[in-house]
């Protein structure tokens, strides 16, 4: 039997036009996605196909500002880490908003959602989870890209490696922070939806996951009670939940509590390749100055009203010369 | 027919001047028989005279006589000096989107903050606009580019703000009728009269080009720009803004995402409007579309902008092979009023100390 085949136009990371050829491979969840999802298969690559369908759509417009904000992180981080993409993070192949059932296409995620494992893991995996997911963090944080939605449902695990995927309420640094996103994980200022998303908004949520991690308690959307926790497990997050948000660590400040190794792949600013262009626009505004004032306009005439204010500073002008000629001759006089 | 001494017109359509005449005849439309017809008002009350002016033409005399029959509103010089806007760019850069999308979004009281209200100068120019294009538009349709050997404006409608009551006319013809070199080719001639262009440019896709890299000429671009030069006024008194149209191809690339992302202003600040210039040219510099950068070294007031139309890539209806396209999520229009907002900053129809700064270098 032929195998059936999807021909699909799609953006990559950089926004290029690529043609796609899909197969099928039937339905995926995860517990982290509020979005329909396909497996597929391109040019022998397994894939992931988060889609809105029409029907999904008409039902909750919402569905496609999260697969917005999934495309969204997940462009900025291919981008990023255009060199060496890190395994920590789910990545980025292609995406179609504009299609009849707007889609993105991920790499087929590594291991499986954490939430059923991390009640079983020793010690070791213990650390190399949390490890592993300050790591994630700090990768996103690199390129400024927060996940909003961290939680044992968004991490996956495998052979003591950890994913982080379902960006679907990622938000990016500096901008206005947005509500949603499961409040039993989020910051107070997350969720409340104030002020500007910073690159330690994560690390609330990553803490309590922490937390569960040693402890089991589970996270209730209120600051945790540690007055129990073990002392490595509250130094290790001192100053996170009791803090204001610009008094808390980093995810990189928690990695040095964890005396972890904190090498990271080489990142890149996608805007780098601007710097040229932006010199030589300045050069070209420097020697246009000089020429040009403001109010200059078109059509041979000057700004309306610019005219009579010039008459007004004319007639100004022979107001004053004369009252200094009436005065100058009453002095003589 | 007398003649008004002191008013003289240039006609947007053939580019003559003329006195405008002040004789009590206009030229009313006759939809049953599809024809002008002379009327005299001189006997209507005031009241009367002045709506039969509202909606009546004047056949423009074309001294040259190298243009077809055509008419201006009757009310064309009733206000401040008509504003004539040119938009060039390539076949298929999205200038008929743009134009359609930035005269609706004005129509939906996009220019309010600004305190610049819109409406029809040309009722009829304007009722036709609309059917061709806006209402197809809104229904999710990609329009069909402009057919060559258009000498018409598009629409002609009137802005009333802080700077006056002002005409503005809008011209969109055939990116191949301004790539034409043929010396007798009328459709650019609005060119002549012109007093602000939109340079239009849209970044392409190679796999639907088949090329490789942006093109080494923009033919539209460099014909326009010679041409505007040549004008007595030369290139300091001309307003151009370049509208990089269908960014929302580009909706998820810097520096491109972070204007889109912003929405449509609500104030005019020229600093902001020269980071965003200066974003857009050094975005087409850096992807080798420099010689779409042409308007910007050459007129001294000038602004860059990233636009989307639709917000979206059209798709053919019913899947590939399919020629008519449509918008599978209907129109979400980015920013187009921005160009329209610059030049209007520029040409004092926006006024204040931040919109004379607009486009300076």
């Amino acid at each position: 039997m032929t195998e059936r085949t999807d021909v699909v136009l799609c953006r990559d990371v950089h926004g290029r036009l690529r043609e796609i050829h899909l197969a099928d491979r039937g339905a995926f969840v995860t517990p982290g996605s509020a979005l329909q999802q396909r497996l597929v298969v391109a040019n022998d690559q397994r894939l992931i196909r988060k889609f809105v369908s029409r029907a999904d759509g008409a039902r909750n417009p919402h569905l496609y500002e999260l697969l917005d904000n999934e495309v969204r992180a997940g462009t900025r981080l291919g981008q990023v880490y255009a060199g060496l993409y890190p395994a920590d993070l789910s990545r980025l192949v292609a995406y179609n908003l504009d299609a009849e059932e707007p889609f993105v296409l991920l790499r087929d995620y590594t291991g499986l959602p954490a939430a059923d494992l991390i009640k079983q893991f020793d010690d070791a995996e213990r650390r190399q989870f949390q490890v592993g997911l300050l790591r994630a963090l700090q990768l996103t944080a690199v390129a400024g890209v927060v996940h909003g939605a961290v939680s044992p449902t968004t991490v996956r695990w495998a052979d003591g490696r950890l994913q982080l995927v379902d960006f679907e309420f990622a938000e990016r640094v500096g901008e206005p922070r947005r509500t949603g996103g499961g409040l039993r994980f989020r910051s107070p200022e997350q969720a409340a939806g104030l002020g500007e998303v910073d690159v330690r908004d994560d690390l609330w949520a990553a803490s309590l996951l922490i937390r569960t991690l040693y402890t089991g308690a589970e996270a209730n959307g209120s600051p945790p009670d540690r007055r129990r926790d073990p002392e490595r497990l509250r130094s290790l997050l001192d100053g996170i939940f009791d803090n204001p948000l610009e008094q808390r660590p980093t995810p990189a400040d928690l990695l040095v509590r964890l005396h972890a190794g904190q090498e990271l792949p080489p990142s890149v600013d996608p805007e780098v390749g601007l710097a040229a262009g932006r010199r030589l626009f300045e050069e070209i505004n420097r020697d246009k100055r000089g020429t040009v004032s403001a109010g200059t306009v078109a059509d041979g005439g000057t700004t309306p009203g610019s005219g009579s204010k010039r008459v007004l500073a004319l007639m100004a002008m022979v107001a004053v010369l004369a009252a200094v000629l009436i005065i100058g001759m009453v002095v003589l006089v | 027919m007398t003649e008004s001494a002191g008013r003289r017109v240039r006609c947007p359509i053939c580019a003559d001047e003329y006195p405008w005449p002040d004789d009590p005849v206009i030229s009313l439309f006759d939809e049953e028989n599809d024809a002008y017809q002379l009327v005299d008002v001189s006997t209507a009350t005031p009241e009367k005279q002045a709506d039969l002016a509202r909606r009546g033409y004047r056949e423009c005399p074309n001294p040259s006589g190298d243009t077809p029959q055509h008419y201006l509103p009757a009310t064309y010089v009733d206000y401040l000096a008509p504003l004539v806007i040119g938009l060039v760019g390539a076949p298929a850069s999205g200038k008929t989107h743009l134009l359609t999308a930035m005269i609706r979004q004005a129509y939906m009281g996009g220019l309010r903050a600004h305190r610049i209200t819109t409406a029809a100068l040309d009722f009829r120019r304007h009722a036709d606009f609309r059917s061709r294009y806006i209402d197809r538009f809104e229904k999710g349709d990609a329009l069909p580019g402009t057919e060559t050997g258009v000498v018409e404006a598009a629409d002609i409608l009137l802005l009333r703000g802080p700077g006056g009551e002002r005409p503005v006319t809008f011209f969109d013809v055939a990116g191949e009728d301004l790539q034409s070199t043929a010396a007798l080719n009328r459709s650019s001639r609005f060119l002549v009269g012109a007093n602000a262009v939109i340079f239009v440019y849209a970044p392409e896709d190679p796999l639907e080009t088949k090329e490789a890299a942006a093109p080494t000429e923009n033919r539209s671009f460099d014909l326009a720009v010679e041409r505007l030069q040549g004008r007595p006024a030369g290139t300091d008194r001309l307003p151009v803004t370049v509208a990089v149209t269908k960014s929302d191809r580009l909706r998820y690339v810097a520096p491109a995402d972070r204007w889109l992302r912003r929405g449509d202003e609500h104030m005019v600040d020229a600093t902001r409007i020269r980071a965003e210039s200066r974003d857009v040219f050094s975005y087409l510099h850096h992807i080798g579309a420099g010689a779409s950068l042409g308007p910007f070294e050459t007129f001294k007031r000038c602004t860059l902008h990233f636009v989307s139309a639709s917000g979206g890539d059209a798709i053919p209806v019913g899947g590939r092979g399919n020629l008519d396209k449509h918008f599978a999520r209907g129109v979400r229009p980015i920013r187009v009023l921005e160009p329209l907002v610059s030049i209007l900053a520029m040409t004092g129809m926006i006024t204040g100390p931040e919109a004379s700064k607009v486009g300076l270098p």
